[in-house]
């Protein structure tokens, strides 16, 4: 356990620091902002990589973007994505197990193909186009009907019904996904010798899912709810962008110089402390999901211990 | 009389017709309509009484004979841009799927087999390329590179789009290493490429037609997502409008001339309001193809898997103790 945490954190030190200079020369070398006139900002005018880096260790200062710092940009936003992405990740851990441990049938312990079909349908369903086309009809409703107002909010920050749509365009895809793996899973576990023990015992389905199959199941588990956090991050850029949710992700889109209108791009364009500072926040995050959740299988499966310990 | 269990594959069913539709899509759908992909109507139509011009006011589906599916945003028929569209985007996701296999396939036998250095050098690139998500990585390489040519697209995909592979194939591996009979081959003295070669590879072909069709799914989804952000293989130009305060042109959004599915993504925005349906059936298609893509490879790793109880006529017999 402690070795494993000491690797992963070796990692995060390492990686941090330089996925912190890819960022910045990322920006300094792009070449749009380097031949482009269109470009408002040069990066050839910015500090080099070695003054920001002094600025940032002595006096925590993380840079400009236009009139404001880093900082201000980045802490409202980062509160707001996480709000998002936490809300989606609660969402989809409920959901996928409870799908996932009711796709197994207790007669023929197998997954119907029905119940597989419904459930490869709704892994293959990207969340941005879910999300788009309700978007699409919601506005659709408004124009060509006598409707006056859209059913939810279809774009904007709010911790009410706002948080909706985006919840689910961003949880539709990870959480069928997880029902997925844990029904696979589970009906693995179904065909191994001491199930037929315990069912022979006597003991009741849902005794014995909970109390013998889910054990043996948790380590792949939680393996796959740290993949979906990488799924999520990747997709909350799109979410982002399609429901205007002023999170980390838009501020990225607009960073590396992409727009989903026609407008010149702003200040944000390849702004290299900007980039470096994203950069570093989506990597810390994607690690330490990574660790949390490897330390929890650890945690919940003593045979994972056990094969550390004897190596 | 009880049917077997499992005697049917529905999933691969399923999967086998909806890929084998997309395919002829692919190859003769640009046959099937008359109607050129990139003209625009710039015809007066009626409709219920009403003058309209399908390049500036869509026309929307089932309301003329002419254009079953109606027409984009930019007065072009939906159904012929479709029956065209298939063919490149299937092209593209083929080559970024073949090539993230093939590196997979050949970095995880060599982590696999040679192991020491070599295996925790590939673990480390391996780890690197699963911790970014793709999409911001591709994202990240398309805006460098600056080009959207079909290079530009199979670097960007490909160069962290391996390591699945590579880690199924590393496991794999690793496990058939330590069968009796690589050890027996090695006792006859068998070469490693050899073993390579007629003991290592023959294992892993099973598992190979499941992994393209996953592959395949994966690829299209994030072709989709960078399409709906922009990014699409093929030439642009902004599309302007009048604007009622200058009197000049403004540009409104961008959009393509030849026909490719993702890129009939893009510009939402703009066809949110004006042609909601071009979002819903593209999206649909979309979400149908990537449905078979995974259905195909769901329904080729049941068949493959011999823990099932049945038997295919191509799936190898167990050697038979005479």
């Amino acid at each position: 356990m402690a070795r494993l945490i000491t690797r992963k954190l070796i990692l995060l030190i390492f990686f941090l620091p330089l996925l912190n200079y890819i960022g910045y020369s990322y920006a300094q070398l792009h070449p749009d902002l380097i031949h482009s006139p269109l470009g408002n900002t040069v990066s050839q005018d910015f500090e080099p990589y070695g003054t920001y880096l002094r600025g940032v260790l002595f006096a925590g200062d993380l840079g400009n973007v236009g009139q404001q710092t880093v900082s201000q940009i980045l802490a409202g936003t980062i509160q707001n994505s996480l709000l998002l992405v936490g809300a989606a990740l609660i969402a989809s851990i409920l959901g996928g197990l409870l799908i996932g441990l009711l796709a197994v049938s207790p007669r023929t312990r197998r997954i119907s193909s029905a119940g597989l079909v419904v459930l490869t349908a709704g892994a293959s369903l990207p969340g941005f186009l879910l999300g788009g086309v309700l978007l699409a009809g919601m506005v659709y409703l408004v124009f060509f009907t006598d409707a006056t107002q859209t059913f939810l909010p279809i774009s904007g920050y709010g911790l009410d019904e706002h948080l909706f749509l985006p919840v689910l365009a961003l949880a539709i895809q990870p959480t069928l996904h997880l029902a997925k793996v844990v029904a696979g899973l589970l009906e693995d576990e179904l065909q191994k010798d001491y199930i037929l023990v315990a069912l022979s015992k006597g003991l009741g389905w849902w005794r014995l899912v909970w109390s013998h199959a889910i054990p043996n199941m948790i380590s792949p588990i939680l393996i796959t709810i740290g993949g979906s956090v990488r799924l999520m991050v990747g997709a909350l850029l799109i979410i982002e962008a399609i429901f205007i949710w002023p999170g980390i992700g838009r501020i990225f889109l607009l960073a590396i110089g992409l727009r989903l209108d026609a407008r010149p791009l702003g200040v944000f364009f390849g702004n290299p402390p900007l980039l470096a500072a994203i950069a570093v926040l989506l990597g810390a995050v994607l690690l330490l999901a990574d660790l949390l959740f490897s330390v929890l299988a650890y945690q919940f499966d003593p045979r994972l211990r056990l094969a550390e310990d004897g190596q | 009389m009880r049917r077997k269990v499992g005697s049917r594959n529905i999933p691969l069913l399923v999967g086998f017709l909806l890929s084998g539709l997309f395919l002829l899509i692919a190859l003769f759908g640009s046959k099937w309509t008359a109607v050129d992909p990139m003209q625009v109507f710039n015809k007066v139509l009626v409709i219920d009484g009403r003058q309209i011009l399908p390049s500036r006011t869509p026309v929307p589906p089932l309301v003329l004979s002419q254009f079953p599916l109606g027409t984009d945003n930019s007065g072009r028929d939906l159904l012929a841009r479709l029956l065209f569209a298939v063919r490149p985007t299937l092209i593209l996701c083929f080559v970024i799927a073949t090539l993230r296999i093939l590196f997979g396939v050949m970095l995880g036998l060599l982590a696999g087999w040679v192991g020491g250095f070599t295996e925790r050098l590939i673990d480390l690139l391996t780890g690197a390329s699963l911790a970014i998500p793709i999409l911001i990585f591709a994202l990240a390489t398309l805006s460098f590179l600056g080009e959207r040519t079909l290079w530009a697209f199979v670097i960007a995909l490909v160069a962290t789009g391996w390591a699945n592979t590579a880690v199924f194939v590393k496991n794999s591996t690793q496990v058939t290493k330590q069968a009796p009979f690589i050890e027996g081959a090695r006792a006859v003295g068998v070469r490693p490429f050899g073993i390579l070669r007629r003991y290592i590879l023959p294992q892993l072909w099973p598992t190979l037609p499941a992994q393209i069709a996953f592959e395949l799914s994966a690829t299209l989804l994030v072709v989709a997502e960078l399409g709906f952000l922009g990014m699409f293989i093929g030439e642009a130009f902004v599309r302007t409008a009048e604007d009622p305060n200058s009197g000049g042109n403004i540009a409104i959004g961008l959009t393509a001339s030849f026909p490719e599915l993702a890129q009939m993504l893009s510009d939402f925005w703009s066809k949110m309001i004006s042609s909601p349906w071009e979002i819903a059936i593209v999206g649909f298609i979309i979400f149908l193809q990537i449905f078979a893509f995974n259905m195909l490879g769901e329904g080729l790793r049941r068949h493959m898997d011999v823990t099932r109880p049945r038997r295919a006529w191509w799936r190898r017999r167990p050697l038979q103790l005479k």
